[in-house]
C-alpha cells in the first residue's frame, strides 16, 4: 500500500473519465436522432404548436413595452403592467432580487430574476406566455397559485413556455425567477373557455 | 511471579481491546458524520440551478419532490429547449436501484447517472458538456459550499470542489429518498377495494412477475407492446399516482391505459375486466407514500447555500 503512484491514479483516472464521457455521450442518444442536422427541426415539431400566424389578442407581442422588474416587495408598485399587452422586463442577477414569497425554484447564481404585478378584471384562466424558460411564481395575497397547464410555445414566434393559472379578480404578483437570461418578453391573456 | 505476568498479559489485551473498540467505533462515527455531510451538501446541489449552463435548471427542475421526483410532463425540454426524449422517472428508492435510466444502458451507479443529465448532448438537458470547470468554479466561489465540501470529503487531497466529489454528493443525497410508508406498506386506511386489487395484482394479473416488490420492479427489461421500439426497465410502480404520464416516453395519460397497453401476448397480462382494472388501479393508489412527498430532508432547503 506505500508504493503508491500518483502518476498511475492519475492515468487510470484520466482513461475512467475519458471512457464514461464517450459512454455517457452515446448512452444518451436515442437512436431515431441519428441525423444531428434535421434533430432539432423534427423535435421542435414533435410536441410545439405548429407555427401559425400570431392571435389577435397577442398582436403586440411584436412591439413590447419595456420595463423594469422589481428586485423588492417595495419596488412592486413601479412594475404594474396590463393584461394583453406585451412586455419586455429587464431583471436582476437572481441571489440579489427580495421575493414577496419564497420560490419553489431559486436559479443559479448566473441566472436572473424578477417580479412585476397586474390587476385581473374577472376571474377566469389567464395564460402567461414567455419568450425564455422562467420558473413562474404567481402569487396573491402572500399565496402561490399553481398552474394548471403548461405548455411548449410556438418556437418560430420567440415563445418557449406557456402556462394557464386559474385567478381570481383583483392585482396579483408575478415572480420570474431561474431566467437564463437579463430580460424577458412576455404577455398575460385570458384564455377563452373554447381553448 | 505466574500472577503478575497473567495480570499484565489481561490488562495488555483489555488495552488493546479498549483502544481498537474505540479507534473502530471513531472511524465508524467519523464515516456516518462524513456520510450525513455528503447528504446535506448533495441536497443542495441536487437543487442548484448552478449546475446547468444558464443558471436556469436544477436536477430537481425536472425531479419535483411533489410528483414523487418526476415532473408532470411526458417530457422535460433541456436549457436549449430540446425536446427531452423520455420520461422523467421517479427517484422513489433510487440508491436500491442496480440499473438506472429506462433503456440498457449499462449505467450501475449514482455517481456515473448523475454526470449524464449535466453533460449529455441528445438531448441537451442542463448542457455542461465539456464545461464541468465552470460548474465547479461555481461552485467553489461559494464559501458555505467549500466549507460543506471540506467536512463532507475530509480525506481528499488538494482542490476537493471537483466533480467527482459533487457526484458523489449527490448520490449520497438520492439514496436517502426512501419511499416505504405507502398504505399498503402501512395498512392504515387500506380499503377492501385495494385489497381485492392486490390479488389480482399478484394472481392473475402477473404483474408481480415484473413489477415485484418491494421495489415493484424486477430491474429487468422488456418490449410490452408491438409499438416499443426497444426493451424498457420495469418501471417501480411505487407513488405511481403521482407520477403520471406514463410510460417511457410520458405517452399515456392514466393508469388505466397504463395497464391496458401490456399486450397479453407479450406480457402474459390477461384481458381483465372493467371491475379487475378499477380494483388494481385501486391497489396501485396505495402504493402512494405522503409521507415521501412531504419529507421536509428531501424538500429545497429553506436557505440557500451562502
Ligand atoms: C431536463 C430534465 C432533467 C434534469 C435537469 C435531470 N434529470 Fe434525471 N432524468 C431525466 C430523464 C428524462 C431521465 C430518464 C433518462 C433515460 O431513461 O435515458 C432521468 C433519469 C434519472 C435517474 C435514473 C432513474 C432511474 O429510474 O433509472 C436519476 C438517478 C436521475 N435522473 C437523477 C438526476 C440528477 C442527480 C440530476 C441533476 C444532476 C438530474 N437527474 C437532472 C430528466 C432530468
Ligand atoms: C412482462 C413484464 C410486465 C408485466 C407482467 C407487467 N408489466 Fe407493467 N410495465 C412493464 C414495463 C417494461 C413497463 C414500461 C413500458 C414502457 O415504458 O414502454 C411497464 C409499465 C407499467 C406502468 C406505467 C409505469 C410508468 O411509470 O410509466 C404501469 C402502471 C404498469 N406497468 C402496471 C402494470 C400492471 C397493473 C400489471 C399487471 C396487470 C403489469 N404492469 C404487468 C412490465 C410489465
Amino acid at each position: 500500500m506505500r508504493s503508491f503512484n500518483p502518476k498511475f491514479l492519475a492515468l487510470c483516472l484520466t482513461m475512467g473519465l475519458a471512457s464514461f464521457a464517450a459512454q455517457s455521450y452515446a448512452q444518451n442518444k436515442p437512436e431515431q436522432c441519428a441525423d444531428h442536422g434535421k434533430n432539432k427541426a423534427t423535435h421542435a415539431n414533435h410536441h410545439q404548436q405548429p407555427c401559425t400566424a400570431l392571435p389577435t389578442e397577442m398582436s403586440s407581442w411584436k412591439a413590447p413595452i419595456a420595463i423594469s422588474a422589481a428586485k423588492t416587495g417595495a419596488e412592486l408598485s413601479q412594475s404594474v403592467v396590463e393584461i394583453n399587452k406585451a412586455v419586455q422586463a429587464t431583471l436582476f442577477p437572481s441571489k440579489t432580487v427580495q421575493f414577496v414569497v419564497a420560490p419553489e425554484e431559486r436559479g443559479g447564481s448566473v441566472s436572473f430574476a424578477g417580479m412585476i404585478q397586474f390587476d385581473v378584471p374577472t376571474p377566469g384562466t389567464y395564460r402567461v406566455t414567455t419568450d425564455s424558460r422562467p420558473w413562474v411564481e404567481m402569487v396573491k395575497d402572500g399565496k402561490a397559485i399553481d398552474s394548471i397547464k403548461h405548455q411548449h410555445g410556438a418556437q418560430c414566434l420567440g415563445m418557449e413556455k406557456i402556462l394557464d393559472f386559474p385567478l381570481s379578480a383583483g392585482r396579483h404578483t408575478m415572480e420570474f425567477t431561474a431566467n437564463g437570461k437579463e430580460t424577458i418578453k412576455f404577455i398575460i391573456v385570458p384564455v377563452s373557455s373554447s381553448k | 511471579m505466574i500472577k503478575i505476568k497473567t495480570l499484565i498479559f489481561t490488562f495488555a489485551i483489555s488495552c488493546s481491546a479498549v483502544f481498537s473498540y474505540t479507534v473502530i467505533a471513531k472511524s465508524e462515527e467519523s464515516n456516518q458524520t462524513t456520510v450525513a455531510d455528503q447528504v446535506k451538501l448533495g441536497r443542495y446541489l441536487f437543487y442548484d440551478a448552478d449546475m446547468s449552463k444558464d443558471g436556469s435548471m436544477s436536477c430537481a427542475t425536472c425531479h419535483r419532490q411533489k410528483h414523487a421526483f418526476t415532473d408532470g410532463n411526458p417530457t422535460h425540454p433541456g436549457v436549449n429547449n430540446d425536446q427531452g426524449v423520455y420520461n422523467v422517472p421517479t427517484l422513489a428508492n433510487i440508491g436500491q436501484f442496480q440499473t438506472f435510466t429506462w433503456t440498457e444502458q449499462h449505467v450501475h451507479t449514482l455517481e456515473k447517472q448523475a454526470l449524464m443529465p449535466v453533460t449529455g448532448t441528445v438531448p441537451v438537458e442542463m448542457g455542461m458538456f465539456k464545461n464541468e470547470k465552470e460548474i465547479e468554479k461555481r461552485i467553489a466561489s461559494n464559501a458555505c459550499y467549500v466549507r460543506l465540501f471540506n467536512s463532507a470529503f475530509p480525506d481528499a487531497q488538494g482542490n476537493k470542489v471537483t466533480m467527482e466529489n459533487i457526484t458523489k454528493a449527490i448520490a449520497s443525497f438520492e439514496r436517502t429518498l426512501i419511499s416505504d410508508h405507502s398504505i399498503w406498506d402501512t395498512k392504515q386506511g387500506y380499503t377492501p377495494e385495494m385489497q381485492q386489487g392486490e390479488k389480482i395484482f399478484f394472481g392473475k394479473g402477473q404483474c408481480a412477475t415484473c413489477h415485484t416488490p418491494p421495489l415493484f420492479t424486477d430491474q429487468k427489461f422488456y418490449k410490452v407492446n408491438k409499438d416499443a421500439s426497444k426493451a424498457m426497465r420495469t418501471p417501480t410502480l411505487r407513488n405511481i399516482a403521482l407520477t403520471a404520464p406514463y410510460f417511457h416516453d410520458g405517452s399515456l395519460d392514466t393508469l388505466k391505459e397504463a395497464i391496458e397497453n401490456h399486450d397479453p401476448h407479450l406480457t402474459k397480462v390477461p384481458q381483465l375486466s372493467e371491475q379487475e382494472l378499477n380494483q388494481v388501479i385501486a391497489f396501485l393508489n396505495s402504493l402512494t407514500d405522503k409521507q415521501f412527498i412531504s419529507d421536509p430532508k428531501f424538500s429545497l432547503p429553506a436557505e440557500p447555500c451562502e
